[in-house]
């Protein structure tokens, strides 16, 4: 019972969340700017705490966890604090002006508007495209994150594709019958429960281990120590995040105001004022977020029974336990077996023939490993415990995702463990909530409506596809989810990279007169040109360094390596980040690409730009709507 | 005012590199939190400040009565 207990509390509160969903249906209209925007009624709070959640993902506290116990706590700067400015600055000038034009002209969707600001047809859905493909990975981490959770969790008794499914259910209920509406005030709640997560995880953990102790231990010893600093750490031994790359992640957060569900979210504030709140509070949460996160999982590396379950519960030794053969052989189980202990350890596993919990899985190999670096202990037993440390640090590092949960699974009653899994499982669902909802509201409008489906089916016909949209939407990306994508690798290459390149475009089209759909076109197809290329070249050198401790040659420009993949099998261009060049890229073809262009006829321009910045005197007089009968 | 924002804006994505920092794990808080943590905790709270003077100095009030109008395909379809 004791075992279920934090998935029961899960459970509590994913019911919660389906209800909410059935309560906004009672609530709402059928008509489609109330599905879809909530009829652009969201007051100030309800607009930040909405926002908030939108715009965080599994990816804040799973991934930051986990890639701060492979790299160390300076993933807290790199990606948390360059979000913390970059962030409420773009909603603060973009954001607050993409209201204006959605509330002016009635715009629900970036390509509602790209269209009317360019007098564009096909380049907006060509837009609608790449955005929609962009936007599918980052729907599909959110399930990966759900399904990992559950399984962690649970000790693998909710196995991954189920847990999965089930995250993806629950979202797909609430979108549906509450559409934004149910997606906002689910959002509330989620947002003050994974906001409280942090400090509660924090001083939780910290209640039962010795946060300066661990921080001494790890130190002096030469592995762990660089993880508490971020460019070489006491040992001087470099930690991995190279200054090229941490310069580069200031770009990444341009990408937020671009994501679809994020500029739907600016459409939908009753007032402009509602930003106000937002963008002040904004850095706050996103520190009371990310630093336990990044604090914790850096720390995890220095306690070996953490390691050790995460090391247990990788998918290299699940796949050995149940299907052993000498290639698949996990090096930590190979260098197991010099030790009696150890190779009756192995002789367990084998013979189980499935895999045993996490934490059981630790508590042996701790029993094992931990009299080796005792004072008695003899120079070749403290050989092979630094080995085994390696092997562990190494397998545990292919699941890092799972640290967090190791964490609290190991250290706080399971009760508390289960409402705080439950904090860190609304962060994954109020983004795929709104994810889901970006996309039927795009599909819908952009195309369905665009292309006459509103004429001829009418406003119930446009919620009703918007609806079967969600569920089709959904089923896709659970199926894609099922082979459980890297969650960090595809979502920062390919959506993160590729919407911030897209910023340009975003502020051509709400700040420059003079920018035209031939510029927006020539940049979205640079755009997709990289994000494509970037996929094809990571898959095409691969093969090459796996498992190669050295960086993988492409292409050179005299002495210096131009395009290359890093250990990670990630490209880097001169040693930067894709999204570099691409933000760069794309201004340069939005202004080039406009410049040689014909501009938007003067009577749209002055619409833009006069009506907007003067609105108690529009230049261009509105055509009066069709007298009621 | 707006342009002393603008400044204070580079000058925060410039302390945000803090390269002086990246080999230290000490000065310590409470003993334990790394200074590469607690620099950029600061941090934060600086870029709430900056937004906060944004907010009060160089808010855009004209977009506060934008009213709604029609859209080029509304003209169209209505022509």
């Amino acid at each position: 019972m004791i075992d279920w207990l934090p998935a029961i509390v899960i459970f509590i509160y994913l019911a919660v969340v389906l209800y909410i969903g059935i309560f906004a249906f009672r609530r709402g209209k059928e008509t489609g700017e109330d599905f879809f925007l909530a009829s652009r009624s969201i007051g100030s709070i309800v607009f930040f705490l909405a926002l908030f959640a939108t715009n965080m993902t599994s990816f804040a506290i799973i991934g930051s966890s986990g890639m701060s116990y492979r790299t160390g706590i300076g993933v807290f700067g790199m990606m948390a604090t360059s979000s913390a400015l970059v962030i409420p600055l773009t909603l603060f000038f973009i954001g607050t002006r993409l209201w204006a034009v959605g509330k002016r002209f009635g715009h629900m969707t970036q390509v509602a508007f790209f269209r009317d600001r360019w007098e564009c047809s096909e380049i907006g859905t060509f837009i609608f495209l790449l955005t929609a493909a962009m936007m599918l990975p980052y729907l599909i981490i959110s399930i990966v994150g759900g399904g990992t959770i559950l399984e962690a969790l649970t000790d693998g008794h909710i196995p991954y594709a189920i847990g999965g499914a089930i995250v993806a259910l629950v979202v797909m209920g609430n979108v549906f019958f509450g559409g934004l509406r149910g997606a906002v005030l689910v959002n509330v709640f989620q947002t003050l429960l994974f906001l409280s997560f942090g400090v509660i995880a924090f001083v939780a953990i910290g209640h039962k281990i010795n946060f300066t102790e661990t921080v001494d231990r790890m130190m002096h010893n030469p592995t762990l120590g660089p993880l508490l600093a971020r460019n070489t750490g006491p040992g001087g031994v470099p930690a991995g995040i190279p200054t090229v790359v941490y310069l580069s992640y200031m770009l990444i957060p341009l990408s937020s105001i671009m994501f679809p569900h994020m500029s739907i979210m600016c459409f939908t504030a009753k007032k402009v004022t509602a930003f106000k709140k937002t963008v002040v509070l904004y850095p706050l949460c996103i520190m009371l977020i990310w630093l336990p996160c990044c604090f914790l999982g850096a720390l995890a590396a220095g306690q070996p029974a953490i390691s050790a379950a995460m090391a247990g519960g990788s998918e290299a030794m699940k796949t050995w336990i149940e299907h052993p053969t000498a290639q698949n052989e996990p090096l930590l189980i190979k260098d197991l077996r010099r030790l009696p202990e150890g190779a009756r350890f192995r002789q367990e596993l084998l013979t189980s023939k499935e895999p045993p919990s996490p934490r059981v899985f630790s508590d042996r190999l701790v029993a094992i490993v931990h009299p080796l670096q005792a004072s008695t202990a003899t120079a070749a037993q403290r050989a092979a415990y630094q080995v085994l440390v390696r092997d562990v640090r190494q397998l545990a590092s292919s699941n890092s995702d799972s640290v967090l949960l190791e964490m609290l699974k190991m250290n706080v009653w399971p009760l508390l463990a289960g409402i705080l899994a439950a904090g860190i499982i609304s962060a994954v669902m109020g983004s795929d909530c709104h994810q889901i909802l970006a996309l039927s509201t795009m599909f819908t409008k952009d195309i369905f409506d665009y292309y006459g489906g509103r004429r001829r089916f009418g406003e119930k016909g446009t919620v009703f596809m918007g609806r079967a949209f969600i569920v089709v939407a959904n089923v896709i990306a659970y199926a894609v989810a099922w082979f459980r994508p890297q969650i960090f690798e595809l979502a920062v290459q390919y959506a993160f990279s590729g919407f911030a390149a897209l910023a340009p475009m975003m502020v051509a089209a709400l700040f420059w007169r003079r920018s035209t759909k031939w510029g927006a076109l020539l940049a979205s197809l640079f755009v997709a040109a990289c994000v494509v290329g970037t996929g094809i070249l990571e898959m095409k050198y691969r093969p090459a360094r796996i498992p190669s401790p050295l960086d993988v040659h492409i292409w050179d420009l005299g002495t210096h390596w131009m395009l290359f993949l890093n250990k990670a099998g990630q490209l880097r261009v001169f040693g930067w980040m894709p999204v570099v060049p691409m933000v760069i890229g794309s201004a340069v073809l939005v202004v080039v690409g406009s410049l040689i262009s014909r501009p938007p006829s003067n009577a749209t321009i002055d619409r833009y730009f006069g009506s907007i910045d003067r609105p108690t005197e529009p230049a261009f007089a509105p055509v009066a709507a069709a007298p009621a009968r | 005012m707006k342009w002393v924002l603008y400044a204070a804006t580079i000058i925060l994505i410039v302390l945000h590199q803090d390269f002086w920092n990246w080999d230290k794990v000490d000065p310590r808080w409470f003993g334990f939190l790394p200074v590469g943590l607690w620099y950029h905790a600061l941090f934060c709270v600086a870029a709430a400040i900056l937004l906060w003077l944004f907010v009060a100095f160089a808010w855009p009030g004209h977009l506060e009565n934008v009213e709604h109008e029609t859209t080029n395909a509304t003209i169209k379809r209505n022509a």
